[in-house]
């Protein structure tokens, strides 16, 4: 899961506020607003870095272990897949 | 004093805070295939409308700066040949996009790019549940079918789509008819009863304005009186035109509001920080009920919807009352009386 490349559904509009990371779902007319870690982790999405790089940065940001963030990061991006919000690259269904 | 709880709202209240342009509505083009009398746009031709690229170069500010939802409308949006090639780099950027059209250049090809922008909604200008209402009303013969053609390819494809009325003398007894329209195409029905005046300030659109006792026939079966009391506080006549929204013209002037054309500067010229400090951004933003010489004493603030441009447009003072808002007001308020005399007997 680490060496996977999150990506953004492309679907989805967002912006960053004051480092919180609101989501817009145009399909399901579904608002969401991240917390610090999930937004960092919205905005380090850029579809050349793997969770493991992800987690990385935030270890250091938010002086955590690299396991803690590796395992938030993990959540964060398969919680957003399973809301088809993220997908992963090379897996296809996030296309359009 | 509010406070905010839900994590969205408190979002939208720290970019009112911030002059954070949250919302911008941005008229792309002043160029239509429509020739609707109550049209409040007058083009200036001997202006240049903004290229793609200088729309691009905008976006990418904008995007800095922290916008979400950007409006795109006309004029006629389709009337731009590379109106595509705009939205699709909005959408590239992470904007929300909802797009205002007649629809009537919508075909099964153009449904299908619009799809592909994954917007927000596309809202369709309809003027009567008829081709003879509505195409009288556009001037264009077979506007009508070509409309309504759209909203079926668009919500073929799952696009959120919806009908947006202006009501006036010369509809309105189709007003009911038409939301069933849209209730049978699928699409959500918005109507406004207040035309505006036009940019260069002609109150002629206006004459078509529905009068009190049409707007009382209009409004009765729309008004529910069960927990509609209205605005419940004082600063509900505040608007947030100027603080998280702000309009763009095709030219790239920047205004508070799409309805309030009076510019703070040009985007060609100026840069969006100086724009927002401008003389009449600063006031509009500053504007409180207390200051609203007529407003801040009056029986129907909590049934007013005061909209601070139209009272602007209408009689030339940011502070005076709006005779449509007034007027509108006053009936609100009598027919919650009226039910509620009803529902007391």
């Amino acid at each position: 899961m680490e060496n996977k490349i999150p990506i953004k559904s492309p679907s989805t509009a967002s912006q960053i506020i004051d480092g919180e990371a609101v989501i817009i779902v145009p399909s399901e007319q579904m608002v969401n607003v991240l917390n610090p870690v999930g937004s960092r982790i919205w905005d380090l999405t850029d579809g050349r870095r793997r969770i493991e790089e992800i987690a990385e940065i935030l270890a250091q940001e938010f002086d955590v272990s690299y396991e803690t963030a590796l395992k938030d990061a993990i959540e964060f991006t398969r919680g957003l897949a399973e809301k088809k919000v993220m997908g992963f690259a090379g897996e296809g269904k996030e296309k359009k | 004093m509010r406070t905010y709880t839900n994590p969205y709202t408190k979002i939208v209240k720290k970019t009112l805070d911030r002059l954070i342009p949250f919302t911008v509505h941005w008229e792309l083009t002043y160029h239509c295939n429509l020739q609707c009398p109550h049209c409040y746009i007058v083009p200036q031709n001997s202006r240049e409308e903004l290229s793609s690229g200088e729309i691009a170069a905008i976006l990418d500010h904008l995007k800095e700066r922290g916008t979400l939802h950007v409006i795109f409308s006309g004029g006629e949006i389709l009337t731009r040949e590379d109106f595509f090639d705009i939205a699709r780099y909005a959408r590239k950027k992470g904007f929300a996009l909802r797009l205002l059209t007649n629809g009537t250049l919508i075909d099964e090809t153009v449904a299908d790019q619009v799809k592909d922008l994954h917007p927000l909604s596309v809202e369709v200008s309809l003027y009567g549940s008829t081709p003879a209402t509505h195409d009288r009303i556009t001037a264009c013969p077979g506007s009508f079918k070509r409309s309504l053609k759209a909203l079926g390819l668009l919500n073929e494809r799952s696009i959120r789509t919806i009908v947006k009325s202006l009501i006036m003398k010369g509809n309105a007894e189709e007003f009911q008819s038409m939301k069933a329209l849209a209730r049978e195409l699928g699409s959500q029905f918005l109507y406004d009863p207040i035309i505006i005046p036009r940019m260069d300030g002609s109150m002629e659109p206006c004459s078509n304005r529905l009068d009190r006792e049409e707007l009382y026939a209009l409004h009765y079966p729309e008004i529910q009186t069960k927990g509609e009391d209205g605005n419940s506080e004082e600063d509900d006549l505040s608007c947030s035109a100027g603080m998280n929204t702000l309009s763009i013209s095709p030219y790239g002037d920047v205004y508070p509001c799409a309805g309030f054309k009076e510019s703070g500067g040009n985007l060609t010229q100026n840069s969006l920080s100086e724009i927002q400090h401008s003389p009449i951004f600063s006031e509009i933003r500053s504007t409180t009920l207390s200051d609203l010489r007529e407003c801040k004493g009056c029986k129907l603030v909590q049934y007013c919807t005061r909209c601070p441009a139209l009272a602007w447009m209408e009689t030339g003072d940011l502070l005076g009352p709006s005779e449509a808002n007034c007027l509108l007001a006053g009936v609100t308020k009598s027919i919650i009386d009226d039910k509620r005399k009803k529902t007391a007997v």
